[in-house]
């Protein structure tokens, strides 16, 4: 009873397990590529809510991303848009500062 | 059928609307000094008082949310920040933050600070089927007087968190009391420090929390409260997948001590199910159990139930545009014993900023 009991248990981890290996992708949001370019990044940026979580959710959403899939571009956030609501080279880093390198985001 | 009218109305009049993708949402107002103001109002029509039948039921109007938020980040050369709750002073934080290395970040925060327990976002636990200001079991805010530290590790494809803690806890004025987790704080001049931690793993779309927390109740008993959380939130690119979201969990309180056969526990748990097709279009169903006052082996001990020994489904159609939000939900409350006449219809129009 014991072993049949304990491989039920093995079995469900398996289960879990398995789509985790399957959808291993970072955990954080992948923003989406929307204009061709020079030097098209090699990874999409990666944004990661673990380590903005100084901030609460309000501060984010809906207003600056509203909660669906979107892409926007560096001269969206040069107008202050998306990531360019903090990251204005005064209360973040400026996604064009030079000092930033593109692997920064683009990972 | 006069009733349903202004809610036809109303939906009709949000097909009309213009896409939301195109008119954008408010951004909260901008403050000088890297200040923020950020805020959710709302208003609630609830048929209730009933089982089953909702003419058997009478009209409430409720107001939830009445909060506004001002958060200051202290710049890219400032690693404070703080976040207030200003209307209630349901929460106030003072943080600091600071990143060793591209891919550790180690951050402190101390006030009235919400306990990391659970899943994110912490104003709304599920456990027991319930969320937000339905939650049945943890405070609707819970937010104590405290300090806690955080560190959170990118390693490839996995990022792992920990929160430990240590914030004003709960007690019992009597030895043989049933704790009321929601209501059954120590005094501010009687302090009773509660410990805990919060174990987090995120893998793509997946997140994991373990939850654990430690107070000394008085009478020589103890709580450890502990809960397991799962997440599954839209994955990218894969039909259907990408609009759905999954969450799961369980949350166990267990009293122990004061003499043999005394020890007892309640159980909360939860599924969340929501998809979300179009941007301004959200159905989501939840349901979940919750049991209280349980002797030790039991699952549900039946010979300890009563009302608040219950299971719940509640489902959920959400409209938003711009700020404004519409929701239609209808809840079934089913309890274990002594069965009451709160099965619930709820129309909420709320407002983000």
């Amino acid at each position: 009873m014991m072993k049949r009991s304990l491989s039920g248990w093995v079995l469900l981890l398996a289960v879990a397990l398995v789509p985790m290996a399957v959808f291993a992708i970072p955990e954080s949001v992948r923003i989406p590529v929307v204009e061709d370019h020079d030097g098209e990044p090699e990874h999409p940026a990666l944004f990661d809510h673990w380590t903005h979580d100084q901030y609460r959710c309000y501060a984010c959403h809906p207003g600056i991303f509203p909660q669906r899939k979107l892409g926007f571009t560096h001269d969206d956030m040069d107008k202050g848009l998306y990531c360019g609501a903090c990251h204005d080279g005064i209360n973040a880093f400026h996604p064009d500062d030079d000092e930033v390198e593109c692997e920064h985001c683009h990972r | 059928m006069r009733t349903l009218s202004p809610l036809i109305g109303l939906l009709c009049l949000l097909f009309v609307l213009p896409d939301p993708a195109v008119a954008g949402h408010p951004k909260g107002l901008k403050l000088p000094m890297g200040m923020q103001l950020n805020g959710r109002f709302d208003v609630l029509y609830e048929r209730t008082g009933y089982s089953d039948d909702p003419s058997d039921g009478v009209n409430a109007i409720r107001n939830d949310h009445h909060f506004i938020f001002l958060s200051r980040n202290g710049g890219k050369k400032d690693p404070m920040s703080f976040t207030v709750e200003l209307v209630d002073l349901s929460f106030y934080e003072i943080g600091a933050s600071w990143r060793p290395t591209d891919r550790w970040r180690l951050s402190a925060r101390t006030g009235k600070i919400l306990v990391p327990f659970g899943a994110e976002p912490l104003f709304h636990h599920d456990y027991g089927g319930l969320s937000g200001f339905d939650q049945p079991t943890l405070p609707t805010v819970w937010a104590r007087h405290g300090l806690a530290g955080q560190f959170s590790v990118r390693l490839g494809p996995m990022r792992i968190s920990n929160d430990i803690y240590a914030v004003h806890g709960h007690t019992l004025k009597e030895a043989d009391q049933v704790l009321d987790l929601k209501t059954d704080f120590s005094r501010p001049e009687d302090a009773r420090i509660a410990l805990g931690d919060r174990l987090g793993l995120g893998w793509g779309p997946l997140s994991l929390w373990y939850s654990v927390y430690f107070n000394k109740l008085g009478h020589d008993r103890t709580l450890l409260l502990q809960a397991l959380d799962l997440k599954f939130w839209r994955y990218p690119d894969v039909p259907f997948l990408e609009d759905l979201s999954v969450s799961v969990g369980a949350m166990r309180a267990d009293v122990s001590g004061g003499g043999k056969g005394k020890d007892y526990y309640h159980l909360a748990t939860y599924l969340t199910v929501r998809y979300a097709p179009l941007d301004w279009l959200t159905v989501q169903y939840r349901s979940g159990l919750t049991t209280v006052n349980n002797r030790r082996g039991f699952i549900v001990d039946d010979t300890r139930l009563d009302e608040k020994d219950r299971s719940t489904h509640n489902v959920g159609v959400i409209f938003g545009w711009k700020g404004l939000t519409l929701g239609l939900y209808t809840f079934f409350n089913l309890e274990k014993n002594n069965e009451q006449d709160n099965d619930l219809l709820r129309v909420s129009l709320a407002y983000d900023f």
